[in-house]
């Protein structure tokens, strides 16, 4: 995490710098809009989501006590968006009518690797993505924060509000579940 | 240590966070146990597959679809926005009281029934004590004359066999339509005129005429409207017969004038001898 970075840009926002925002914004872009995608699935979901979340940091930064801890506050406002767009979903139906093979995240061949074995990579991948999706919430949201979005454990503990030795167990039973689901897919 | 408890050190095993003691039976077990040692080696494979997964690339138009998302405003933030940038004169609690009182004052005035016609038998210091009794009429303000004419509304246009009553002679109707057609409303079934030798004959009449149940409209100092029900017609010639009458039409001296229709409209004028 660019920790002085960060800190400056929330600074320079609340004097009212909208390019510190936009700066905020293209850092953890990427890392809120695949948190949102582990949830939601759909891209274009997902970036409505990752939308959503950064329209309410900017809405809330008065909020935020301590600069330094933006990036947890940041994160605790994306799984909240995203555990209530995922129920929101849900009880739509959302997930049951996307299919099983989702075309939008087809493979892709590159020019810069052997085309069997980048194949067989994104196969893969994409298996591993469906299982992750499949997992309970509470046991992706773990799995997201600290493996996908590769947070410490003090982070993960910070976000979630739960000691470091919980997020451990946590993480371990998490772990077990996406194991038995990849073996089952594998 | 037992297998169940092997699992449940994976995630530190991973993280070399295991103390010396526990990293030897752990370690002890796995070199002991197949099962466990598999699951390891799954545990691991899924750690590697996780953490190597690629993240996906946000789309280009996200940063611009946040401020495009900021620029549309809800409807209170416009509403209240609005109302920020214009500097009221008085408060909006001040405004609503005003707006308030303007409209119980035009509903005050709405009500209150203004250029009151004179009431011939509404007692005077003079006759008060000689008309003691006298039945209450009702007084309608916006009334207009009753429509009784056997001339259904598409015939409006044409002339009604019935007799009309020169109304501008005697007085000017309260709401005056601006359809000529309209005037045919003013028509009564039949017209009276009684003549009076003295005022007290006038109100002898007046007094006798109220004690009948009949519908009366006191037009001006001269002219009244009554609905006299057909049945009563018989009795209505009584009453005008003990003074000098006339009555238009001529047919209407008949007790079955007017037949079929159950309510008739009487104009009375009362003309001084």
């Amino acid at each position: 995490m660019p920790y002085t970075e960060t800190t400056e840009l929330v600074r320079a926002l609340r004097q009212g710098d909208q390019q510190a925002f936009n700066r905020l914004v293209m850092l953890y872009q990427e890392k809120i809009y695949n948190l949102a995608l582990g949830y939601v699935k759909q891209e274009d979901e997902a970036k409505d989501l990752a939308q959503d979340i950064f329209i309410t940091v900017f809405r809330q930064l008065d909020k935020l006590r301590d600069d330094s801890s933006f990036a947890a506050w940041l994160y605790q406002i994306a799984l909240n968006h995203c555990r209530n767009r995922y129920k929101k979903l849900s009880r739509r139906g959302f997930f049951k009518s996307q299919p099983v093979d989702d075309p939008e995240s087809g493979f892709t061949l590159t020019s810069d690797s052997n085309p069997e074995i980048d194949l067989e990579r994104q196969r893969t991948n994409h298996m591993v993505r469906q299982a992750i999706t499949a997992l309970p919430p509470a046991e992706k949201e773990i799995i997201l924060l600290r493996d996908i979005q590769d947070l410490s454990y003090d982070e993960v503990s910070a976000i979630l509000d739960i000691p470091i030795g919980t997020v451990k167990s946590k993480l371990n039973r998490a772990r077990m579940s996406l194991k038995k689901r990849l073996t089952k897919l594998m | 240590m037992k297998c169940h408890e092997i699992s449940s050190l994976f995630t530190d095993y991973a993280d070399n966070s295991l103390d010396a003691p526990t990293l030897k039976k752990f370690k002890g077990h796995l070199d002991n146990c197949a099962h466990c040692s598999r699951e390891w080696r799954e545990f691991s494979l899924t750690i590697q597959l996780v953490q190597g997964l690629e993240p996906v690339r946000p789309p280009a138009d996200l940063l611009m679809g946040i401020h495009q998302k900021l620029a549309k405003k809800g409807f209170w933030s416009r509403f209240f926005e609005l109302l920020g940038q214009h500097n009221f004169p008085m408060s909006i609690p001040a405004a609503a009281t005003t707006f308030t009182l303007a409209m119980l004052a035009a509903f005050i005035v709405k009500n209150t029934p203004l250029n009151k016609p004179v009431d011939p038998l509404q007692p005077t210091r003079q006759n008060s004590e000689q008309i003691a009794t006298r039945q209450p009429h009702t007084y309608i303000p916006d009334a207009m004359f009753a429509a009784t004419s056997t001339a259904k509304h598409s015939e409006w246009g044409t002339p009604s066999p019935a007799p009309r009553l020169d109304l501008d002679q005697y007085t000017l109707p309260m709401h005056q339509s601006k359809y000529a057609a309209a005037r045919h409303l003013l028509s009564p079934d039949l017209v009276a005129t009684v003549t009076m030798p003295d005022q007290a004959t006038q109100r002898a009449f007046l007094n006798d005429l109220s004690k009948r149940n009949w519908q009366t409209h006191f037009m001006s100092n001269g002219l009244l409207l009554i609905h006299v029900p057909q049945s009563q017609l018989a009795d209505f010639h009584n009453l005008i017969s003990q003074k000098p009458c006339t009555l238009l039409p001529p047919e209407s001296a008949s007790t079955t004038y007017g037949n079929p229709k159950k309510i008739l409209t009487v104009a009375i004028r009362l003309q001084k001898k």
